[in-house]
């Protein structure tokens, strides 16, 4: 009996070893791919560009303002680092306002939120308060491509209902092949991170009651799992 | 039943030593990541940047420090290619950072040279300190890092690099001032950098290097985006 469920066991772990060895680049692309959740721009009154990725990001933001899309960008000021408290680097909101100013978007035009954003979490409370007394204001969210998913999930919560107004712009990475995300350092270090945290913020702000749903959920099919082997074997 | 109860009782016996064991367990986990060569034999300090900046926590203060004990009175910088950020005048290039930072420590201008890399990576890094040390078979280099990033940097040399070139290289690294191997799980940004320090760790042992694709001016970039949306929007 043990035996041949050591076979079966062998046999379905060779076959999936054997499909994942076969589909993995498909596999790890989809997985670059799903991260992005950004949709086409639409007329809005300010754009929210989140810290970081200053290779891409402000340029995008710099870019719905310039072509009307937006009247306003809005940037939470940064926590400070060890760089910027050494004066070494200056801090990320510094980075973006300087990069939209050379781009062609005014300083009157710039909004600095005062918070001392340290999280994509802290720049969605941010954004929650700004919007408390502008109710109707419409918001384009400008980020990465792969850090468009864990922002939108981070924002909706943060936002609670106000959402309609808030869409997601994404700002294409370039200076990795998407494609080949796993065979660059830079493309391992943000898409394999992005995971983390996504897994992370799940973990830490998640709702209790999602937690509930999915162990129950997990529990019932390890229920199931066991009934069918009792039956198989 | 019984054995459902064994199972619950290890997994019990696993957490409570995991928990009871934790600090060690973690040190483990951040030793891979980490080569110290700490020396005095050297003639030439060597500093890695990239976008973010310099690599290793106060590495200007300790090139600084090292500067007068070093007897060809010589530092390396090995820069990336300029990109965006820099090209709008946003942020200077780690070129003229690192000249700032180092002239404010004292080190004359006429004792930095900087290496040239061909794109953002390790590999590239490694590749520009290979052509200079072939042209000074005499040096020897301390180059210095964050000490997540010590172990990848040495891999990557001791790949890229002739084995007597590479052995011409110690590499020193540097602890970030608000964590390190000892207590990096307490802060989130410890976490953060164990993480993606581990990634790139599997990446090389995993996937090597490949080229970037070619990298895209301001207005290039803008251009690209403003035709998708385009495209994309009815």
């Amino acid at each position: 009996m043990s035996r041949r469920r050591l076979i079966v066991g062998l046999l379905f772990a060779a076959a999936v070893a054997t499909l994942l060895w076969a589909t993995y680049p498909c596999l790890l692309r989809a997985a670059a791919r799903w991260l992005d959740v950004g949709k086409p721009p639409r007329r809005a009154d300010y754009v929210m560009l989140l810290l970081g990725d200053e290779r891409t990001r402000p340029f995008v933001a710099a870019a719905l303002v310039n072509a009307g899309w937006a009247r306003r960008v809005l940037v939470a000021e940064s926590a400070p680092t060890p760089k910027t408290i050494d004066q070494i680097l200056p801090p990320h909101h510094e980075i973006a306002r300087k990069i939209l100013f050379s781009r062609g978007v005014p300083p009157e035009k710039i909004v600095v939120l005062h918070v001392a954003a340290a999280t994509t979490h802290d720049e969605a409370k941010a954004l929650a308060a700004f919007l408390e007394d502008r109710a109707d204001a419409r918001v384009l969210v400008v980020t990465s491509d792969y850090h468009s998913r864990r922002s939108r999930w981070a924002f909706t919560r943060a936002l609670a209902g106000r959402t309609e107004g808030v869409s997601f712009v994404s700002a294409p990475t370039d200076y990795f092949d998407v494609d080949r995300w796993w065979q660059d350092q830079w493309g391992m270090m943000t898409i394999g991170s992005e995971y983390l945290k996504l897994a992370f913020y799940v973990l830490r702000y998640g709702y209790l009651a999602h937690w509930l749903a999915a162990c129950g959920g997990l529990a019932l099919v390890a229920v199931w799992i066991r009934r069918r082997e009792a039956r198989l074997f | 039943m019984l054995k459902w109860k064994w199972r619950v009782v290890v997994a019990a016996v696993v957490v409570a030593v995991a928990c009871l064991f934790h600090a060690p367990l973690f040190r483990g986990l951040a030793s891979p990541l980490i080569v110290d060569q700490t020396t005095d034999d050297f003639d030439v300090i060597c500093l890695l940047g990239d976008v973010k900046g310099p690599d290793g926590d106060r590495c200007y203060d300790v090139a600084g420090d090292l500067f007068p004990k070093n007897p060809a009175d010589k530092i390396l910088i090995v820069a990336p290619p300029p990109d965006r950020v820099v090209e709008a005048g946003a942020l200077p290039s780690f070129e003229t950072i690192s000249r700032r930072e180092l002239a404010a420590r004292g080190v004359p201008r006429e004792s930095i040279t900087i290496l040239r890399s061909r794109r953002l990576d390790d590999w590239a890094s490694a590749e520009a300190l290979d052509g200079w040390l072939r042209d000074h078979p005499e040096s020897s280099v301390l180059l210095l890092c964050g000490q997540f990033h010590s172990a990848r940097v040495r891999a990557v040399l001791d790949d890229a690099l002739d084995p007597a070139r590479a052995a011409r290289v110690r590499v020193r690294s540097l602890p970030d001032r608000r964590f390190d191997q000892t207590n990096w799980w307490r802060s989130r940004c410890g976490v953060r950098e164990l993480g993606k320090s581990w990634l790139v760790r599997i990446q090389g042992w995993l996937g090597g290097s490949a080229d970037p694709p070619p990298s895209k001016n301001a207005n290039d970039y803008q251009r690209e985006i403003m035709q998708a949306w385009q495209e994309a929007t009815p």
